[in-house]
C-alpha cells in the first residue's frame, strides 16, 4: 500500500532529527502518498460520533488489515530511525468536524507497550481550519506550546510515546479533518 | 457501597458574583480556566445545600471557576473524597452557553448533567468514586464565558 519514497532515504539524518526534535522526540515527513486505493478502501469504513471529558470526534473501528499493511511497510524504517523495536501498527480512521478536538495529554499507559504514536493525515474535500497537532513542553509548574503541526495530506507525524510527551489536536474551526492515527508496538 | 443520593438542579438559585481577582490554571494535561479560591459563599448558600439533602453541614471550601473559549476541566483533576461531601454549584454565567458540568462514577457512565444555565444551582452528593469534569468551551462560540461557583461541604 505504501512505498516510501526520497525523504526516507537518508535514515540518518532523519534519526538525528528525531533524537534532537523538540519538546520530545518527534518526526514531520510529507508525502507519504499510498500506492493503492487507500481512499476508496476508507469510504467503506463508517466512522462513529464519540466523546468523552478529553475527546470529541468521529472514529472509526480497529483497522486491522491496514494496520498491519501500514505497520509493514513504516516499522523497519522507522525502527531504525527511532531505535526502538517497532514491530506492528495499529490504526483507526478519524474524522474531526467543526468544534472537534483533543485535550492535552500524553499516550502513555502502563501495561500498554506503546512505543511510538503517529498521526497520517489525508486529503479531504475541505481541508480543516484549526485541527493541528501541538505539542507541549512539560514543567513542573506549566505546560507550554512547543510546536505545531498542520495536518497537510500525505503528512506523517510521529512521536514518542512517554508520560511527558503531552500533546493534543487543537479544535477544528471549519472544514474536515481526516487522518489515521495510532500506535506502533513492539 | 453506597452512592450518590441527590443529584438535582434547583431553577431558581441567583446569587451574586462575588469581587475577586481572577488567576489563570494552565497546567493543560489537568484544566485551562481562571479560578479564585476561599470566595464568601453566597447568603443561603449552607441552608440551600441542607434543604436539598436533609443533612447537617458545613461549607468546607469555595472556588469560583470562569471558563472562556478553550477552557476545560477534566476528570484527572477533580480529587476523589471519601467522606460523601456534598457539592453545591451556582451558575453565574451572564448567558447561557454550550458547557456541562459532568459527573461521572470512576470512568463510568455520566450520571447527572448540570448545563450551563444562569441563575440555577445543582446539588450533588459525591460518593467515593464520583468525578466530575467541566466540558471544553468551543472557540467556535467566541465570547463565552461561563461562571461557575462551586462550594464544597461536609458533615458537621
Amino acid at each position: 500500500m505504501w512505498t516510501l519514497g526520497p525523504a526516507w532515504r537518508d535514515e540518518a539524518a532523519l534519526a538525528r532529527a528525531w533524537r534532537t526534535a523538540a519538546p520530545f522526540p518527534h518526526l514531520v515527513i510529507d508525502d507519504v502518498v499510498p500506492d493503492g486505493p487507500l481512499m476508496e478502501l476508507l469510504d467503506e469504513e463508517g466512522v462513529e460520533h464519540q466523546e468523552g471529558d478529553i475527546f470529541a470526534f468521529e472514529a472509526s473501528r480497529d483497522l486491522d488489515a491496514l494496520s498491519t499493511a501500514f505497520g509493514a511497510a513504516l516499522c523497519g524504517p522507522l525502527a531504525r530511525i527511532t531505535g526502538k523495536p517497532l514491530a506492528r501498527a495499529a490504526l483507526r480512521a478519524y474524522a474531526y468536524r467543526p468544534g472537534h478536538y483533543l485535550l492535552p495529554h500524553t499516550d502513555h499507559q502502563d501495561g500498554l507497550p506503546r512505543l511510538v504514536a503517529f498521526a497520517y493525515y489525508l486529503p479531504t474535500p475541505e481541508p480543516p481550519t484549526g485541527g493541528e497537532l501541538e505539542l507541549f513542553r512539560v514543567t513542573a509548574t506549566a505546560t507550554d506550546s512547543a510546536a505545531l503541526i498542520a495536518p497537510q495530506p500525505w503528512r506523517l507525524a510521529v512521536f514518542d510515546c512517554s508520560d511527558v510527551s503531552l500533546h493534543q489536536v487543537r479544535e477544528v474551526l471549519s472544514g474536515l479533518r481526516l487522518s489515521l492515527a495510532g500506535w506502533f508496538y513492539p | 457501597m453506597r452512592l450518590s443520593r441527590i443529584a438535582t438542579i434547583i431553577p431558581d438559585a441567583p446569587a451574586q458574583m462575588p469581587a475577586v481577582t481572577l488567576r489563570r490554571y494552565a497546567l493543560l494535561d489537568r484544566g485551562s480556566y481562571l479560578h479564585a479560591d476561599d470566595v464568601p459563599p453566597p447568603a443561603g448558600a449552607l441552608a440551600l445545600a441542607q434543604t436539598t439533602t436533609d443533612r447537617a453541614l458545613r461549607i468546607a471550601s469555595t472556588r469560583l471557576l470562569v471558563f472562556e473559549p478553550g477552557d476545560y476541566l477534566l476528570a484527572h483533576h477533580d480529587p476523589l473524597h471519601g467522606d460523601h461531601r456534598v457539592e453545591l454549584i451556582y451558575d453565574l454565567s451572564p448567558a447561557p452557553a454550550p458547557s456541562q458540568v459532568r459527573y461521572r462514577r470512576g470512568r463510568g457512565a455520566v450520571f447527572f448533567v448540570f448545563p450551563c444555565t444562569p441563575g440555577a444551582a445543582c446539588v450533588v452528593e459525591r460518593d467515593p468514586t464520583t468525578q466530575s469534569y467541566h466540558t471544553y468551551v468551543s472557540r467556535l462560540h467566541a465570547g463565552a464565558s461561563i461562571v461557575r461557583l462551586v462550594i464544597q461541604l461536609v458533615d458537621t
